[in-house]
C-alpha cells in the first residue's frame, strides 16, 4: 500500500511537471505514417529552442482531436489533414476547424500511381490498385474514376498505411499503388516507377490525358497549425520551421529530400489557405 | 567493431529489459537529443544492440519471478511458474541464455551469408502468408494453453471483443466507443497486458515461487536443447519478427506455442520461446532496412533519425552495413549470453529481497507503468479507470492461462486488416 502511494505521488510530481511544458507537438496521424515522421522531425528541430517540449503520439485522430487537445492548455503544433477532415464530416470521429488555429504551412501532396513492372500501363491494363485505408475513403474512388477515364476495370485492395501499401507492391501482391511522393521516391528507390500523378498540371498528370475528368485530380491538403499561441508565438515557431526546411542539415529538410519531395507553402494567407482547404475536404467526402 | 553505440545500446536495453513496461521507444524518446549525435551506422547499431540486450534480460526475471521484463516474455512467464527446482531454474536461465545466443548468431550468420537474397523477403508480406500465420497462430495457442478448450476460445474472443473496441479506421466506424474519445484509440495496450496478464501470473506465482526463493541456481553447466530444435525455432522467431506491429512477441509466443507440441519440459518451452524472440530481435530491423518501413514504433524514431543523417535506400550499402551489424551484434550476442547466463547470479540482486516484497514493488511498479504512461499521453484518469475495471477481472482469472486473451488482443488489428483484404486478393 505503501508503495502504492509513493508511485502515485511519483506521478503526481510528473503530472505538475508536465504544464510547464513550452510546446506540444500533438501527432494526430498514425504513430508511424508521414505525419508522425514530420512530428519527430519537428520534434528534433526545435528541441533546442524551447526550454522544454512535449512529443505525444497518440496514434489516433480521435485521441489527439477529441480527448488529448482539449486538455493541452498551452502552445500546440499539430498537423491535420483533407481527408481526416473528409471522414470527420462523413461521420467519422472528429473535425477540426483550422479557422481556430493560426496556419503555418499548407502543402498539397498530388496523388503517383507507382508500379514495379514495367510491362504494365495503368490506363491500359487493368489490375489491383493498392491504396491504403479507409476502404470507402477518397482513394477508393479514385481507382473508380481511372477506370471511367480510361475503360480499365482496375479492383481496389485495401492496405493499413502507405508504408504497407509499398510492401504489397514490392511483393508484387498488387499492381499499382497509389502514394505521395515521399512514399513514391521509396517505390523508385526499390527499381519501381511512377509513371502517372493525379495532379492537375504535371507532366505525369493522368488529368493532362483526359482533361474532361475533374476527379482524376486528387491530392492530400496538409496544413500544420500554431494553436494556444499568441501571433507573435506563432510567427516565431513558423520562422524556425522555414529555417530548418531552408537548411538541408536539418531533420525537417532531410525528411522531405530538402524540398525536392514536398513543395511547402509558408506565404499563403489564412483565407487562400480556407479556401483551398475546403475544396479539398468537400472533393474527398 | 562500434564499440560506443554497442555500448550504450546494451545499457538501454538493458534497463528496457529489467523494467516491465519501459519499452525501447520511451527510451529511445528520453535518449533523444544524444542519439541526434550519432551517425547512421551507429544508430543502427545502437538500436539493434538495445533490442538484441532487452530479450536477453527480459528472460531473467521472467524465469525468475514471473515477470515480463519484455513484452515477449510472456511465453516464460507462463512456464516459469512450472519450474519447481532450483535445478530447472538453473536449466531455465542458462538455456535461455544458450540458445538466445545460437539463435541471434544463426540469424546473423544466415544474412550475412545470404545478404544479396535479403531483399526476397518482401515476398513474405502477402496477405495469404500472414492471414494463415496469424490464424495458425491462434489454433496453436488454444490447443497448447492447458485451458480447456472453450476456455480457451472464450479467452480468445474476449480478447478480439477487447482489441476491437475503438475506430475502425478500416471502415471508418467507431465500435463500443460510447462517444467516448478515449476510447477511439481503444483500450489502452499497457493497462490491458498488465491487468490481464502481468498481475494475475504474479499472482498465480505468489506461491508456487516460494519453494525456490532461495534462488541458488547453478550456473556451473549450461543446458543444451537438441541443435536441430534451436535452428527451427531461430526460423521460426525470425520469420515471425518480420510481422509488423507483433514482431518478437510474435515470435516467442509462436516457438512455444509450437514446443508445446513436442515436450511437456518448461524448460524446453521457455528455451524455445527466449530461443525465439532473440532470432526475431534482429529480423525486425529488415524491413527497414531493406525498404524504408518501420514495423513497429521504436523503429519509426530510429528512421527518423537515420533519415537526417542522410538514409537513402538505394544509395545504402547493404552489405557492408550487414557485414558491421554482424561483428557488432556478434559481441553484443555474447556480451547478453554473459549478462543473461554468469552474469545473471547479479543481475538477480536486483530483486533480492523477500519475495511476497518482490510481488508488491513489481505490482507498484507495473501500476506506475499504468500511471506513467497514462501521465505521457494526457489520459491519467483514463487509464486509471480502465486499470479499475480490468483488475477484478484479471483476479478472477489468475487461475487460467490468459495467454490466448493477450495474444488476441495485440494481433487483433493485423488478422482483421489482413482478413478483410484478402478475398480482394484470392
Amino acid at each position: 500500500m505503501k508503495n502504492t502511494i509513493m508511485a502515485v505521488t511519483a506521478a503526481l510530481m510528473f503530472s505538475s511537471a508536465a504544464n510547464s511544458t513550452e510546446l506540444t507537438i500533438l501527432n494526430s496521424g498514425s504513430k508511424t505514417g508521414s505525419f508522425s515522421m514530420t512530428s519527430i522531425a519537428y520534434y528534433t528541430d526545435v528541441l533546442k529552442e524551447y526550454d522544454q517540449i512535449n512529443l505525444v503520439n497518440p496514434g489516433s485522430r480521435c485521441v489527439a482531436l477529441g480527448s488529448l487537445l482539449p486538455r493541452i492548455s498551452g502552445p500546440v503544433l499539430m498537423p491535420w489533414a483533407s481527408d481526416y477532415e473528409a471522414d470527420g464530416r462523413n461521420g467519422g470521429c472528429v473535425t477540426f476547424d483550422i479557422a481556430k488555429g493560426k496556419l503555418l504551412r499548407y502543402n498539397k501532396e498530388p496523388v503517383s500511381v507507382c508500379q514495379l513492372k514495367d510491362t504494365i500501363d495503368v490506363i491500359n491494363d487493368s489490375g489491383k490498385i493498392g491504396h491504403t485505408v479507409p476502404a470507402t475513403g477518397p482513394l477508393s474512388k479514385a481507382s473508380g474514376y481511372i477506370n471511367d477515364s480510361f475503360g480499365t476495370k482496375h479492383t481496389n485492395v485495401v492496405y493499413d498505411g502507405q508504408g504497407d501499401t509499398r510492401l504489397a507492391l514490392l511483393s508484387g501482391e498488387i499492381d499499382y499503388a497509389l502514394l505521395t511522393k515521399e512514399h513514391a521516391a521509396y517505390v523508385v528507390e526499390n527499381g519501381g516507377t511512377c509513371n502517372y500523378d493525379m495532379s492537375d498540371d504535371s507532366d505525369k498528370s493522368l488529368h493532362v490525358i483526359d482533361p474532361s475528368n475533374p476527379n482524376l485530380v486528387f491530392s492530400f491538403d496538409n496544413v500544420w497549425l500554431a494553436l494556444n499561441m499568441t501571433d507573435a508565438e506563432a510567427d516565431s515557431l513558423k520562422a524556425i520551421l522555414m529555417a530548418k526546411h531552408d537548411d538541408c542539415n536539418s531533420a525537417s529538410a532531410k525528411y522531405t529530400g530538402c524540398g525536392s519531395l514536398l513543395d511547402i507553402v509558408w506565404s499563403i494567407t489564412d483565407e487562400e489557405g480556407l479556401s483551398s482547404w475546403e475544396l479539398a475536404v468537400e472533393s474527398q467526402r | 567493431m562500434l564499440w560506443y553505440p554497442a555500448l550504450l545500446g546494451v545499457l538501454a536495453g538493458s534497463v528496457s529489459g529489467l523494467i516491465p513496461g519501459v519499452g525501447n521507444f520511451v527510451l529511445m524518446l528520453l535518449l533523444y537529443p544524444f542519439l541526434g549525435s550519432l551517425s547512421i551506422n551507429e544508430l543502427i547499431i545502437f538500436y539493434s544492440s538495445m533490442a538484441t540486450i532487452s530479450q536477453y534480460i527480459g528472460s531473467i526475471p521472467a524465469t525468475l519471478y514471473g515477470i515480463p521484463g519484455e513484452s515477449s516474455s510472456y511465453p516464460t512467464v507462463l512456464e516459469s511458474s512450472k519450474l519447481s527446482t532450483v535445478k530447472q531454474v538453473g536449466d531455465a536461465i542458462s538455456g535461455s541464455a544458450f540458445g538466445s545466443f545460437i539463435g541471434g548468431v544463426i540469424v546473423l550468420l544466415l544474412c550475412y551469408l545470404l545478404v544479396d537474397y535479403l531483399e526476397l523477403l518482401k515476398y513474405l508480406y502477402s496477405t495469404k502468408l500472414l492471414t494463415s500465420l496469424l490464424v495458425l497462430a491462434c489454433i496453436a495457442i488454444c490447443v497448447s494453453s492447458g485451458n480447456k478448450l472453450t476456455t480457451s476460445l472464450l479467452l480468445l474472443i474476449t480478447g478480439f471483443s477487447l482489441a476491437s473496441i475503438g475506430y475502425n479506421s478500416h471502415y471508418s466506424v467507431p465500435i463500443l466507443t460510447f462517444n467516448n474519445m478515449y476510447l477511439y484509440a481503444g483500450l489502452p495496450f499497457e493497462v490491458v497486458l498488465i491487468c490481464l496478464f502481468a498481475i494475475p501470473q504474479i499472482l498465480q506465482n505468489w506461491d508456487t515461487k516460494s519453494k525456490i526463493s532461495n534462488l541458488a541456481y547453478n550456473i556451473g553447466t549450461i543446458y543444451i536443447i537438441n541443435p536441430i530444435y534451436t535452428c527451427f525455432y531461430t526460423v521460426i522467431g525470425f520469420i515471425c519478427g518480420l510481422v509488423p506491429g507483433v514482431t518478437t512477441i510474435l515470435s516467442s509466443i509462436a516457438a512455444y506455442n509450437i514446443s508445446a507440441y513436442f515436450t511437456k519440459d518448461p524448460v524446453k518451452r521457455i528455451i524455445a520461446s527466449e530461443t525465439a524472440n532473440n532470432a526475431g530481435a534482429f529480423s525486425l530491423l529488415l524491413p527497414l532496412l531493406l525498404f524504408g518501413v518501420p514495423i513497429i514504433a521504436s523503429e519509426a524514431l530510429l528512421l527518423n533519425l537515420i533519415e537526417q543523417k542522410g538514409f537513402v535506400i538505394s544509395s545504402f550499402d547493404l552489405r557492408s552495413l550487414v557485414t558491421l551489424l554482424s561483428i557488432n551484434l556478434l559481441i553484443v550476442n555474447i556480451i547478453g549470453l554473459f549478462i543473461a547466463w554468469p552474469l545473471s547470479k547479479y543481475v538477480k540482486y536486483f530483486y533480492t529481497f523477500n519475495l511476497n516484497t518482490i510481488f508488491s514493488i513489481l505490482i507498484t511498479l507495473l501500476v506506475a507503468v499504468v500511471l506513467y504512461n497514462g501521465y505521457l499521453n494526457y489520459s491519467l484518469i483514463y487509464n486509471l479507470i480502465v486499470f479499475t475495471i480490468l483488475l477484478p477481472i484479471g483476479y478472477m482469472l489468475r487461475k487460467v492461462n490468459t495467454l490466448p486473451l493477450i495474444f488476441a488482443f495485440i494481433i487483433n488489428d493485423k488478422l482483421i486488416d489482413n482478413l478483410l483484404r484478402l478475398p480482394h486478393i484470392l
